[in-house]
Order: C-alpha cells, then sequence, then structure tokens
C-alpha cells in the first residue's frame, strides 16, 4: 500500500490571503493617499492664503507708513511754520528744541540756544508776560505758556511763546480812551450841575421881579408896558424850560435820573394831566377826547416823570394840530403791559423822519407858530422815562392824516411789584439811615362774600376799602399795594416801629368804621399787623413772611 | 428888633430883593439874611414864623443852617422852606435829610411864586409844634 503525502499547496483562500492582504494594504495606501493630497491641497491653500494675507498686510503697513510720513511731514510743517513759537525746555533748564517763530519772537537762533540754559520763567497754571529787550533796544512783549510732557522719554515742558506787542499797545490806547471818556463824563456832569445852578438862579430872580412889576406892586403899569412884559416873561419862561430839559437828558444820559415811584392810578393821572390842556386844545378849535377807563390801572411808577411824557405828547400833539382837528388819548391794558396812546389829525410827520424822531436836538420842517419852538428835546426825554421804567414809546403817522404817540409801561405782577417796592423802601432807609416798616392787612371771607353778592357789590366794597386806607395815609407817606384781594400791604418808608403802629391804630380804626357802615361788620374780618426793617426782618421777602405769620388769614365759612 | 413873619436867607442880593418885595406885597413882614449865622442870629432876635431857606450858599449851606436852628430851643419849631435848584450834586447830599418832612418843604428855582405863596400861607397858619407827619 502507497501513502499519500498531501503536499500543502496553498489553498485558493490561502492563496487569497496574501492577495487580500495586499489589496488591503493597497487600499490602505490610496487611502493614505488621498488623504495626503488632500492634506497637500489644504496646506496648499493655506500657503497660498498666508501670502495674500502678507501681501495685503504689507499693503496696509506700505499706506500706513505713507500717512505717517506725511503726518510727520505735516507735523513739521506745522511746528515749522506755525506763528506762535514753540520750544522744549528739559528740567535743567536747558532749551532741547526751538522752532523758527521762536527763533524770531526770541531772537535767538535756535543752534546757539539749543542746550544753553532758557532764562524766562516757564508757568503752567497761566499765561505769563515776558518783555524781551532786543539789542537794538526795541521791545517785544511776549506770553508764554507752557505744559508738562515728555520728549526723548524725559520729562520736559514744553512752552508756547507768543508776540503780543501790537495787542498790548492797542490795549493800552484803548484804556486811555476810556479813562479820557470818564474823565470828560464826569466834568460833563459837573458843567451841567454847575450851568444849571448859575442859570438858573437869574432867571429864577428875572421872572420875579418881571412878575412884581406886572402885578403893578411898585406901582400902575401901562398897557403897553404890560405887553412888553408879558413878553419878556414868557421868553424868560421859556428859557427855564429849555434849561429843564437840558438838565432832564443829561440826568437821563448818565444814569443819574432816580425814579420816585410809587403806585399810582395810571387812569386818574392822566385825567389829572390832561385837564388843562383841554381848554388850550379848545382854544385852538381842538376837540379833544378822552376814554376814562372805569377800572382803575394801578402801578408803580413815577407819577412826575410820566406826567411829563404824557404833557410833552398832548402838548406836541395841540402844537401840530391845525384848527378843527382832534386830538384822542387812550390808556388800557394789553396783555402786561399798560397802553396809553395820544392820537391827533395834525399835519404829520414824513416816514422817513419818524426813525429819528426820538434822537435829541432833532426837529422837522415846522412850521410852528411863534413862541412854539421847542428844544427838539421832549421826544428824547420821553425815550428815557420810558427807559428807566422799563418800558416803550414809538411813533405812527402818515404826512397830512395826523399822528399817534404809544408808550407801553410792563404792568409787572404783584408779588414783584409788592418786592420791588420794598426793595425800594429798603434803599432808601440804608441811604437816609432811617427804618421802614410794613403794614400787612389780611382780610378774611372774601371768597365766601364774593359769592353772596353780586360782582358790582363786591367791587364797590374792595374799593372802598382800598379808599379807605388810601385816605388815611398821608400823601407820600405809604404806598397801598395789593398783590391779592384778600391781603394788603401798606408800604411805610421812613416809619419806625412805633409810627407804625400808629398808622396801623389809625387805619385798623378807620376800616372798621367802613365795613360797620356797610352792615360788614359780622362778615369781614381783618387783622393787621405790622412789621420794621430791620428791627423785625433785613429783606423784603422776609418782611412779607414775617407779617403773613402774624397774621394768619382764616376761611372760616361759620363767620357768616 | 421886632418880630416878622418870615425871615428870607439867601447868599444872592437880587433874590433877597425880588423875593422880599413879592412876599411883603402879600402883607407880610420880612427880614433878610445874607449868610449862615446872621440868618442864626436875626432868627433869634425877630422870632419869623416860616424861614425861607436857600440851600447853595458858601460857607455854611442851608441844610446846615437848618440843623443849627434845630439846636437852638428858641428856633427849633420854626417851619423852613428850602429853596433849590434841585440838581445840584451838593445839594443832593446835604438836603436829603430833610426831604419829604412835614415843615421842610423843597421849592425848585425858578419858583412859581404863587406856589410859593400858597406853600407859606399853609405854613404860617399851622401852630408851630406840628411834629412827625403820620
Amino acid at each position: 500500500m502507497p501513502t499519500f503525502y498531501i503536499l500543502p499547496i496553498f489553498a485558493p483562500e490561502k492563496l487569497v490571503t496574501p492577495n487580500r492582504r495586499l489589496e488591503k494594504v493597497s487600499e490602505e495606501l490610496s487611502a493614505a493617499k488621498g488623504d495626503l493630497e488632500q492634506k497637500n491641497e489644504a496646506l496648499q491653500q493655506a500657503g497660498s492664503e498666508l501670502e495674500q494675507r502678507v501681501k495685503e498686510r504689507t499693503a496696509e503697513l506700505d499706506t500706513a507708513n505713507k500717512v505717517l510720513g506725511v503726518t510727520q511731514q505735516n507735523m513739521h510743517t506745522v511746528i515749522k511754520h506755525s506763528a506762535d513759537g514753540l520750544l522744549i525746555v528739559d528740567d535743567d533748564k536747558n532749551v532741547r528744541f526751538m522752532n523758527p517763530a521762536a527763533e524770531v519772537i526770541l531772537g535767538r537762533r535756535a543752534q546757539d540756544l539749543l542746550g544753553e540754559p532758557f532764562g524766562l520763567p516757564l508757568t503752567t497754571d497761566k499765561p505769563s508776560e515776558v518783555q524781551l529787550v532786543a539789542a537794538d533796544g526795541s521791545v517785544t512783549i511776549a506770553e508764554m505758556q507752557a505744559v508738562r510732557t515728555e520728549w526723548e522719554n524725559e520729562a520736559v515742558y514744553m512752552a508756547t511763546i507768543r508776540d503780543i506787542t501790537l495787542l498790548k499797545k492797542a490795549q493800552q490806547e484803548m484804556e486811555a480812551a476810556n479813562e479820557q471818556l470818564r474823565k470828560f463824563n464826569d466834568l460833563k456832569d459837573e458843567f451841567v450841575s454847575m450851568a444849571s445852578h448859575e442859570l438858573r438862579t437869574p432867571l429864577s430872580i428875572i421872572i420875579g421881579a418881571v412878575k412884581l412889576v406886572l402885578d403893578e406892586i411898585p406901582g400902575k403899569i401901562l398897557p403897553e408896558q404890560k405887553d412888553i412884559l408879558d413878553t419878556a416873561m414868557r421868553n424868560v419862561k421859556r428859557l427855564a424850560g429849555i434849561v429843564d430839559s437840558l438838565l432832564s437828558i443829561s440826568k437821563i444820559e448818565s444814569g443819574r435820573l432816580d425814579l420816585q415811584k410809587s403806585v399810582v392810578n395810571i387812569c386818574q393821572l392822566i385825567a389829572t394831566t390832561i385837564c388843562d390842556y383841554e381848554k388850550l386844545a379848545k382854544g385852538k378849535g381842538i376837540q379833544f377826547y378822552y376814554e376814562v377807563s372805569k377800572q382803575a390801572i394801578r402801578m408803580y411808577v413815577d407819577p412826575d416823570k410820566i406826567r411829563e411824557v404824557i404833557i410833552n405828547l398832548v402838548s406836541n400833539s395841540i402844537k401840530f394840530t391845525p384848527e378843527g382837528g382832534l386830538i384822542k388819548v387812550d390808556c388800557a391794558e394789553h396783555d402786561a403791559e399798560v397802553l396809553v396812546s395820544v392820537q391827533d389829525s395834525g399835519i404829520g410827520i414824513a416816514e422817513e423822519n419818524i426813525p429819528k424822531l426820538f434822537n435829541k436836538f432833532t426837529q422837522f420842517g415846522r412850521k410852528a407858530g411863534p413862541g412854539e419852538k421847542g428844544t427838539g428835546l421832549g421826544l428824547a426825554i420821553c425815550k428815557g422815562i420810558l427807559g428807566l421804567h422799563k418800558g416803550r414809546i414809538w411813533a405812527e403817522s402818515e404826512l397830512g392824516k395826523g399822528t399817534k404817540f404809544t408808550f407801553a409801561i410792563p404792568k409787572g405782577n404783584p408779588e414783584e411789584l409788592l418786592e420791588e417796592c420794598i426793595n425800594d423802601a429798603i434803599c432808601e432807609s440804608l441811604k437816609n439811615d432811617a427804618k421802614t416798616s410794613l403794614i400787612a392787612i389780611s382780610i378774611a371771607n372774601l371768597g365766601i362774600l364774593k359769592l353772596k353778592l353780586s360782582s358790582n357789590e363786591y367791587n364797590s366794597i374792595l374799593r372802598d376799602i382800598r379808599t379807605v386806607l388810601e385816605t388815611n395815609l398821608r400823601r407820600g407817606s405809604g404806598d397801598v399795594l395789593v398783590p391779592d384781594v384778600s391781603e394788603i400791604f401798606i408800604m411805610l418808608p421812613k416809619c419806625d416801629k412805633e409810627g407804625a403802629s400808629i398808622v396801623k391804630a389809625r387805619l385798623e380804626c378807620s376800616l372798621n368804621n367802613c365795613l360797620a357802615l356797610k352792615n360788614l361788620a359780622d362778615k369781614i374780618e381783618t387783622q393787621l399787623t405790622s412789621v420794621t426793617y430791620p428791627d423785625d426782618a433785613r429783606t423784603a421777602q422776609d418782611l412779607v413772611k414775617k407779617a403773613k405769620e402774624l397774621s394768619p388769614v382764616s376761611l372760616d365759612a361759620s363767620n357768616i | 428888633m421886632d418880630k416878622k413873619d418870615i425871615l428870607i436867607v439867601d447868599d444872592e442880593p437880587d433874590t433877597l430883593l425880588i423875593l422880599g418885595k413879592a412876599i411883603a406885597a402879600r402883607g407880610y413882614s420880612v427880614a433878610t439874611a445874607k449868610n449862615g449865622s446872621d440868618a442864626i442870629l436875626l432868627a433869634k432876635s425877630v422870632h419869623p414864623n416860616l424861614i425861607i431857606l436857600d440851600i447853595l450858599m458858601p460857607d455854611m449851606d442851608g441844610a446846615e443852617v437848618a440843623a443849627r436852628l434845630k439846636e437852638d430851643s428858641q428856633t427849633k419849631d420854626i417851619p423852613v422852606i428850602f429853596l433849590t435848584c434841585l440838581i445840584t450834586r451838593k445839594e443832593e447830599g446835604s438836603g436829603k435829610r430833610y426831604h419829604d418832612a412835614a415843615d421842610h418843604l423843597f421849592v425848585a428855582k425858578p419858583y412859581d411864586m404863587e406856589e410859593l405863596i400858597s406853600h407859606i400861607a399853609v405854613l404860617i397858619s399851622k401852630p408851630a409844634l406840628v411834629k412827625n407827619s403820620i
């Protein structure tokens, strides 16, 4: 029997296995290759991106450098051409840098001063002035100011220096001119004062003397003598008027006109002022109209000065209105102002002349009658007076038709007026070393009364209360102020505590009598208190506060 | 000396003349003084019911004269009318103390004679003992 040996031959599997292994490796190799390729690509991509970025950055850097270069150039230009001098001085006081302007101002070259001590003071809080005397003796005045900064890693002073020689000179000239102006103004005031005294004394005497003869005191005079003396008198009075006008305008202009303000019913002021002028107008055949507002319009003004304004306007109208014409005076409240107008049907004013109306010494084409020529100061004085009252005045006119002058004065609110009035009184007291008192009258239950009565009756009660108070104050010794209907203040300038309590007692008495007569004694309660400056308080507000403290207004419905 | 109704004090002789004549023509007896010291002496000897005082005078001004008169018991109650140019600074300074007091009236030059006369009439008919007006 033969034995068969089976030779181990690679079975297909085993034959496949190396193939498979090879395939596998080959696959793996492929994959790795692919991977590598991918990675290569990515690397290349990154590489080119980087290149791009580097390119961009380089470009940016280039631009920046260029800009820097321009900036540096600009900086150089700025420093080199600056009109102000620039210096760098280190802490050892040596000059480290100087620009050309500094060279010019200091009159030294940079190369000479570099490293040398800087001899001028350096201030950092505010500029200092230095005087530089050049070799030829000419003086330059310069202004210097320094700041602390860094220079080449050191702390240094950077100073600016500016030539102000011309500026200084101009300043000095202006000062001198101002001083001259001041002296001149003083001189003018002094002159006007003295002149007025020197002019008024002889005027006084002449008027007195002529009057004596006209009154026939030394003996009878013939009609012809009378005529002649009348002429003399008229003209001397005219002269006196001119002197007054000159003085007025001078005072107004130099701000030395003091207003003597008091509480005034402006409607009544107008009425009494124009009384005489009505007759004058009638005499010239001119119709006069004045609409009196039924209600009183009270203002805190200087009555004499306002009267002067009205007289001025009215007499002008009479002057320039022909026979048969008319003049209308009006007074009304509008917004927060009181407006007064004087309108005439006179010869009017040309449009181009209207802006010049209120200038001094201007008079236009006047065919005024004899003895009617004025100084040309009237309207300027009016304007000045209105200005002092914080008001204004203006004119509207048409040639041949007529003219209308209007002036407006702000009414001011009652609280402000009260304070102003009290402050004025306090000022006066200070000037004269006197006291001043305030009486506060609080009236309770007016509100309730108002509801129970008709408005006419209510108003008439208020009016009567006011009248009682006003009549019981001697003329010029007190002002009645009514900021609020239930609160009346009586201003008593130059009145001390004792005086005030006397007045208070008197007013209380009269008020109670008045109310009793009207059968209101049990319906209206009045309480009066008085406070004095400086005893009780030192300011207007405090005085008012104190007065109110002492008399609380009680609105008690159970009283009625 | 006899008692006189009115004493006029002014440094200007013409004013004394004219004013004196005008007031005398109204029936008052008049004495005149050219300066402050004469005025004070005269006031004590003629005992006027009223003094008309010019403010602006050399040496003693009107305000000072009035002050001195006030100090003297013989003359302190005599009412005074001040004549003034009303604007000179000196007057403003010295006259201010007397502004508005009842028996110290300010009349401006050139004065209205009628107005002056009426002021005189009022002041003279008042009894001399008028004090603070309230």
